[in-house]
């Protein structure tokens, strides 16, 4: 991936040539360590998610609206909720992933997941379960596996990141088991 | 062949943000995300994250005049703050937010106050340094936000 091109203000004039590259970065070690989402796995070309019905809760304006604009652009289809009541009134077996912040204090992202799982009963039709953490301490990885949660991310949430944990998780459909 | 001249300076100034640490990654994550069906996405989120801000910034304000400090109040706030700002990728003023956080939880009032007032200074310089780059965007025209590459 990477784009190259020449400018010049005239002829005579010598030119610059410039060019952009993606350069790999050493991953971070200490990242969530259960549930494991797996480290990001080189996708080549692009992969997007055409229609992907996702819910979002996240009480923050701003990191919703960036959450948000990740998924469109990866095309899904995106429902935003800023409390857990809202959360659990719209969730619907239409929507195949729940991704939730839960490091914001006063929402409870871990009953939420509870009451999703009550909520449906037929497994095929619970939506997958994703915690957008901000830190991945070990009480917050127990505690999200105790509610049955799907997966964690730790958040900022990068582009190839979202992508990688979409695709895993569609593909896989269970649990992670730790590596 | 007469190219933008403008696209080069907008280049430059880019990159002194992340050269003298104002911003990080995140804001080129959300510049990935900018397309032509989200042309303006950087600015709107950031306009965003100063108008939501305000509010907090002002709340954790009114929190240090009452005395004695009610540090799980200005934590919750400066969490709050925090993460907005590390969306955007606001570099230093989520230097000095987590800094404040740590203030809070050992009860240093004085580091507290001390550190916000220095936030208040990033936040406001990251803000001013922010407008001048989109308005040279905008100047540069569509084809020069940051010379990505598509």
């Amino acid at each position: 991936e990477g784009h190259i091109w020449i400018e010049s203000e005239g002829l005579g004039k010598g030119c610059t040539a410039i060019f952009i590259v993606k350069l790999g970065i050493p991953g971070r070690l200490n990242e969530s360590k259960l549930p494991i989402m797996p480290r990001m796995s080189t996708i080549h070309g692009q992969i997007a998610f055409p229609g992907l019905k996702v819910l979002v809760m996240d009480e923050n304006g701003v990191s919703r609206m960036v959450t948000k604009g990740l998924l469109v652009h990866l095309g899904c289809d995106v429902t935003m909720v800023s409390s857990s009541d809202e959360c659990l009134r719209v969730v619907s077996h239409e929507h195949k992933v729940v991704l939730m912040d839960v490091c914001v204090p006063g929402i409870d992202g871990y009953e939420t997941a509870m009451r999703i799982h009550e909520k449906f009963t037929k497994h095929h039709e619970r939506p997958l379960i994703v915690a957008l953490t901000g830190n991945t301490d070990k009480v917050i990885n127990e505690n999200c596996m105790k509610v049955g949660m799907d997966g964690i991310v730790l958040k900022p949430v990068s582009l190839d990141k979202m992508r990688s944990v979409l695709s895993d998780l569609l593909e896989h459909q269970v649990p992670f088991e730790a590596i | 062949m007469e190219r933008n001249p403008m696209g080069r300076q907008l280049a430059i100034m880019r990159q002194s943000l992340f050269d003298q640490g104002y911003l990080d990654e995140q804001f080129i994550q959300l510049e990935e995300l900018q397309d032509d069906a989200n042309p303006n996405f950087v600015e709107e989120v950031v306009t965003l994250y100063y108008r939501d801000s305000a509010r907090l910034i002002l709340n954790i304000e009114q929190a240090l005049e009452r005395k004695p400090f009610d540090f799980n109040k200005l934590d919750d706030y400066m969490h709050q703050f925090k993460g907005s700002s590390s969306s955007i990728g606001a570099k230093k003023v989520k230097a000095e937010s987590t800094l404040f956080r740590e203030y809070c939880k050992s009860g240093n009032g004085e580091g507290c106050t001390r550190t916000f007032q220095q936030l208040k200074k990033e936040y406001a310089t990251l803000r001013k340094k922010l407008e001048a780059y989109f308005q040279m965007a905008r100047q540069a025209g569509p084809m020069e936000t940051a010379c990505r590459p598509k």
